[in-house]
């Protein structure tokens, strides 16, 4: 399937995708989108070092999990990634539209067939615990407090609406 | 100062009318919100077909940067009878003159609703000064906010 956030693929296996969705004025994604990619992987690092791993952003020099043209997104890096031990662990896309934005990431825990060579979260299982660091830290880094919930019917309707065009050939083929 | 010949929309998009037909882009503040400064960053511009009808508002293809992907909205109604046929192989056009060259498609202005435009005064008090004018900070790391963590609640997730 493809994405409306674009970027590389991901082989989602052994991993934590989080999305953020909110308005394009909210602090965390005003102004230039390399800034927005600092702030939300700031958070993302807090929640990491609490899980024992010392991510950084990539800054200017390449990675060694780079690959040229697998199409890959964690094979495809830029300044703002974050990485540890010089490969990428955290490959993130973002959509703006309307004032409004979606951001996502994933984390792999694990390595995967097609994701080879990358940072992963050793010694971490459930995906369960990096998505209560990554909410911890957005309340201790933004003062964001998320509350659970779940999906309405009518958001699952539209879900599956948008899924079914996220699969649509016309959509995934073009360019 | 941005062009004064032509009118803007909040979300970056000019238009520039001459008789029936307007010449629409995006300004420099979105190439720059996009790529940073860095024109390598821009990997795809998707583009109508034409004779496509857009009404004003209405989204008529995207841009895409490493990073983000991003809408066009179109200022005006009417239909599409040109599209600038070098910015697919060329991107960097866009950050070069996206004021002359960067012109993304050209409209046979219709009947219907007019957008809410803005003028170049009104366009840039909203979004700052051109690029090479701008200061390069905004807003800062939240770390650094010296309120500290703001209270912010999202919507459920």
């Amino acid at each position: 399937m493809r994405r409306i956030t674009g970027g590389g693929a991901i082989h989602h296996t052994n991993e934590l995708t989080f999305s953020l969705t909110t308005s394009l004025d909210h602090p965390l994604f005003a102004g230039p989108v390399s800034r927005s990619y600092e702030r939300v992987h700031e958070v993302v690092q807090v929640a990491l070092t609490e899980l024992g791993c010392e991510a950084s952003l990539r800054g200017a020099d390449g990675l060694r999990s780079d690959v040229e043209d697998t199409g890959m997104c964690f094979h495809h890096s830029t300044a703002m990634d974050l990485a540890w031990g010089e490969r990428k662990g955290v490959g993130s896309a973002q959509r703006r539209r309307r004032g409004r934005v979606l951001h996502h990431g994933s984390i792999k825990l694990g390595p995967s067939k097609y994701d080879t060579e990358i940072a992963t979260l050793e010694g971490v299982e459930d995906p369960g615990e990096v998505a209560r660091a990554i909410t911890g830290a957005m309340r201790s880094t933004a003062g964001i407090k998320l509350s659970p919930g779940v999906p309405s019917s009518s958001e699952r309707e539209l879900a599956e609406e948008l899924g079914a065009r996220a699969i649509d050939p016309a959509f995934v083929r073009r360019r | 100062m941005r062009p004064d010949d032509r009118q803007y929309l909040p979300s970056h998009e000019w238009v520039k009318i001459e008789e029936e037909t307007a010449t629409i882009g995006i300004t420099d503040f979105a190439v720059d919100e996009l790529c940073s400064g860095n024109e390598g960053d821009l990997v795809y511009c998707d583009l109508p077909e034409l004779g496509r009808v857009v009404e004003a508002g209405e989204t008529f293809g995207e841009i895409e940067s490493v990073k983000a992907v991003s809408d066009l909205n179109s200022p005006v109604a009417g239909e599409i009878v040109e599209v600038n046929p070098d910015i697919e192989d060329h991107l960097e056009i866009l950050s070069d003159d996206p004021w002359d060259r960067g012109w993304l498609i050209r409209v046979k202005v219709g009947k219907g609703d007019g957008a809410s435009l803005l003028d170049a005064s009104a366009y840039e008090e909203r979004r700052g000064a051109p690029r090479g004018q701008r200061r390069a900070a905004d807003a800062p790391l939240l770390h650094m906010d010296p309120r500290g963590p703001q209270p912010r609640v999202l919507p459920a997730l």
